[in-house]
């Protein structure tokens, strides 16, 4: 489903991606691992079009996203969770969720002749998803007003309610308590089952081996290593570039 | 005689709300720190005084005038539209600074500092607008339109796409969202209304010159909006009565308008000053000045 | 014969010195407090009229006159960063907001001006023999010689200043690195303080040298202050030579600009330069681009 095809970025004088090609699968869940600064988000950043690589392609169901903008990554399918909290502060958590479902909020005269409701079924949309992640209580707090863990999953259920084929997720569960760890691995093996393809930067091991299907391991802006957690487990270079994780 | 002045300051309130809640869309619920905001204002008193001198009718000149406005709101927010912050702010005015300097100097059609005396008054179907009172319910009846489709505008999802720009725009984008082209629509309509206020300003007035839009004019203005609260529509019209009124009082102390007038600027800088300190979000206000 | 390629350039330079002083203080400023200090100008203004206090209505001599005026401007902008930025920056303002602090600074000065001194054009009458003088074909006075001379003078000390002091070092390592500075001992807030002390002090030779070559007016400090800005835009305004020297080309520019226009829009031609350097080129001729938030 997605391709990366020798791709390469630098900053100044330093490679961050060098020369990095690997595939994922529909349906999967592929995690990419590595060292701090081995060029995972700045992937993550190439692929959502914040930046753009100096060389190669990336192929979303054969067709090459590079030159596309990141709103329009966005309409392809790419729903992206950023690692750092990217919340609409001063909304809702309610009225962040809304804004996922469609792109109709950008037509000014149809919003003004009240063409743009809150269906009844928009609503049924967010408050199943509230349940699913587990913070309907949140409804309608102010976004800036939750607690760190609120707010990932506030983040987590937005990214999903954007319509995607495909869920970038970066470091999902960076900082979260441990029940609301466990909370997001059974949420995205639920999405799995639902043959959900999702692409996720972790740094935690034990979070990581349990989710996914297939591990990515990058270093120094290139793959490294690509297989099933077993293989990955076991692999020489790999425990030696993290060095004991 | 009293009366007189009482609706010449509601005239005043109304004009200065238009103003104000045409900033707050662009502001308050966009987050685009437009301090040229004048600039519109003034666009839109000249357009309208040009042709009602002409002898164009009023409700096309008003029209025309907004629409003007709206296209150079529309035109700066193109290559301003990766700006952020006090790059965005000083470039606006900066534009702000353009536009003042073409109408100091395009003489040809301004007439320059002499500007142009004796605007009519409207004249809407037969039904003249000479007097003050009748043309107290004239801008009454622009205010409400003028509130209601900014209200609209606020209250819909538009709104809210707007205000998640305002909040954080990548986040936007990667919903999908096309910011550029929500702020862009944003900053057309506040220079709409902003030009529709300076054709009722310039109509009332009856005169216009290049030094009722100098940069100094927004003061009050963003005074309005920032003490009503950003993203608040109902703290704006307290906040414009507050301003308009506030120092009126002087006026009776007997003191001559050669220090009305300074007292009234040191008036209005210190109480930003202070609002900025003080109390950031206004009365209404949910969001913080940033 | 007048050679008016000569002339035009000389009134370029002339300018230029003018706007260089203004942006010389106010890009020490910024590039040290990260924010643009627009009440700048506001300080130009109530430092001219500070002069035409002491000179013209008390009497006092020139040149004492115009020493109080630069302790005056020197501690007015010391004031104002210390009841005003300081507090905002306490509050964690960004920089938007310390500029619209800072226009209302601006707008609250230039208003104390109009409120004591009234709006008409005040003159400072130092200068008896003024005339000009010959020099190939255009004409300069010795008060513009003067001007030109003093200015350059000017910035050569402040460049050694910023070089060769304790000050001046931490100064640019404040400028540099806010957090690394700190971490060496330099406290930030003192250097604030400094930066605007000797800023503001430049700003008080500007504003004696502006009011003996034009006259005093209350809006002299809003209009300086675009040029200035222009000009340390235009050059660079995170560096202070490259304010000078953006300065300088605005003054020219300006000035043979007016050759092809009527004069009126000399002021337009400065706006306009302005507009387009923010737009596609903010950093200026010599500055570095940094993000911008």
């Amino acid at each position: 489903m997605l391709k990366i095809e020798n791709l390469t970025k630098k900053f100044g004088g330093i490679i961050a991606v060098n020369n990095c090609s690997f595939e994922i699968e529909k349906g999967k869940i592929t995690a990419l691992i590595g060292p701090n600064g081995s060029g995972k988000t700045t992937i993550f950043n190439l692929i959502s079009s914040i930046i753009k690589p100096d060389q190669g392609e990336i192929l979303l169901n054969n067709q090459n996203i590079i030159n596309y903008s990141i709103d329009q990554i966005s309409n392809l399918g790419i729903s992206r969770l950023f690692q750092q909290p990217r919340l609409f502060k001063n909304l809702t958590v309610r009225e962040n969720l809304l804004l996922a479902i469609d792109n109709e909020d950008v037509k000014l005269w149809k919003n003004i002749f009240g063409l743009n409701k809150i269906t009844k079924e928009k609503q049924g949309v967010v408050q199943k998803i509230l349940e699913d992640v587990g913070i309907s209580e949140t409804k309608n707090k102010l976004a800036n007003e939750l607690s760190f863990g609120q707010k990932r999953l506030t983040e987590l259920a937005r990214t999903i309610l954007n319509p995607h084929q495909l869920l970038m997720l970066d470091e999902p569960v960076g900082g979260v308590n441990p029940k609301i760890k466990k909370d997001i691995a059974k949420f995205l093996l639920g999405l799995k089952k639902q043959e959900q393809t999702i692409l996720l930067i972790e740094h935690d091991m034990p979070f990581t081996f349990n989710v996914a299907d297939i591990i990515i391991v990058i270093n120094a802006g290139r793959v490294i290593a690509k297989g099933l957690p077993s293989e990955i487990k076991k692999n020489k270079e790999v425990l030696e570039a993290y060095l004991g994780c | 005689m009293i009366d007189a002045y009482f609706i010449h300051l509601l005239i005043l309130i109304g004009i200065y709300l238009i103003l104000a809640i045409s900033l707050q869309l662009s502001l308050g619920y966009s987050g685009l720190l437009n301090l040229g905001h004048i600039a519109f204002f003034g666009i839109g008193a000249y357009v309208s005084a040009i042709l009602s001198l002409s002898g164009v009718p009023f409700l096309i000149s008003i029209l025309v005038a907004g629409i003007i406005s709206g296209f150079f709101g529309w035109l700066l927010s193109l290559p301003t539209n990766r700006l952020k912050g006090d790059y965005l702010a000083l470039t606006t005015l900066g534009f702000s600074f353009v536009v003042y300097a073409i109408f100091l100097n395009w003489v040809e059609i301004t007439k320059g500092p002499f500007g142009l005396p004796g605007i009519p008054r409207p004249n809407i179907f037969g039904i003249d607008f000479s007097s003050n009172t009748s043309f107290l319910i004239l801008v009454v009846i622009f205010v409400l339109i003028s509130y209601f489709f900014i209200h609209r505008i606020c209250n819909s999802q538009f709104g809210k796409a707007l205000e998640a720009t305002r909040d954080d725009e990548l986040a936007a984008k990667s919903l999908g969202k096309h910011t550029l082209k929500l702020k862009s629509i944003s900053l057309a309509v506040s220079a709409f209304f902003a030009g529709i206020a300076g054709c009722l300003f310039a109509s009332y007035i009856t005169f216009i010159d290049p030094s009722s839009f100098t940069f100094m004019s927004i003061i009050p203005i963003l005074l309005i909006v920032i003490i009503g609260g950003l993203a608040s529509l109902r703290g704006t019209i307290l906040a414009t009565i507050i301003i308009v009124l506030l120092p009126e009082p002087l006026r009776f102390i007997g003191l001559p308008s050669s220090i009305l007038g300074p007292i009234r600027q040191i008036v209005f800088a210190l109480m930003l000053i202070l609002i900025i300190y003080f109390k950031p979000r206004g009365f209404f206000g949910k969001v913080d000045l940033e | 014969m007048t050679n008016v390629f000569l002339q035009l350039l000389i009134n370029g330079i002339i300018a230029g010195a003018i706007y260089a002083l203004v942006a010389s203080g106010f890009s020490l400023i910024y590039s040290t407090n990260k924010f643009v200090h627009f009440a700048h100008g506001g300080i130009i203004a109530l430092s001219a009229y500070f002069l035409f206090w002491l000179f013209s209505k008390l009497g006092l001599n020139f040149y004492l006159s115009a020493l109080l005026t630069i302790l005056f401007s020197s501690l007015l902008g010391y004031i104002l960063n210390k009841i005003f930025y300081r507090p905002l920056r306490a509050k964690k303002s960004s920089s938007s907001v310390l500029l619209v602090a800072s226009i209302a600074i601006l707008i609250l000065l230039e208003s104390l001006v109009l409120l004591f001194f009234g709006a008409d054009v005040k003159i400072i009458n130092f200068i008896k023999n003024n005339q000009g003088i010959e020099f190939f074909g255009a004409i300069i006075t010795p008060l513009q010689i003067t001007i030109i001379l003093v200015s350059v003078i000017l910035f050569f000390a402040l460049f050694v200043f910023m070089k060769k002091s304790k000050i001046g070092k931490a100064m640019r390592a404040v400028a540099d690195n806010r957090d690394v500075a700190e971490i060496v001992g330099i406290s930030s807030e003192k250097i604030y303080s400094w930066s605007f002390i000797i800023g503001s002090a430049i700003a008080g030779c500007a504003a004696i040298l502006i009011s003996l070559e034009q006259n005093i007016t209350p809006t002299m400090g809003t209009n300086l202050m675009i040029k200035g800005f222009t000009g340390a835009i235009i050059g660079g305004i995170t560096n202070v030579p490259g304010a000078i020297l953006g300065s300088f080309l605005l003054g020219i520019v300006e000035n043979f600009g007016i050759w092809f226009m009527p004069s009126g829009y000399k002021d337009a031609i400065a706006f306009i330069l302005l507009f387009i350097f923010l737009l596609f080129r903010p950093q200026g001729i010599l500055g570095i681009k940094n993000n911008q938030k």
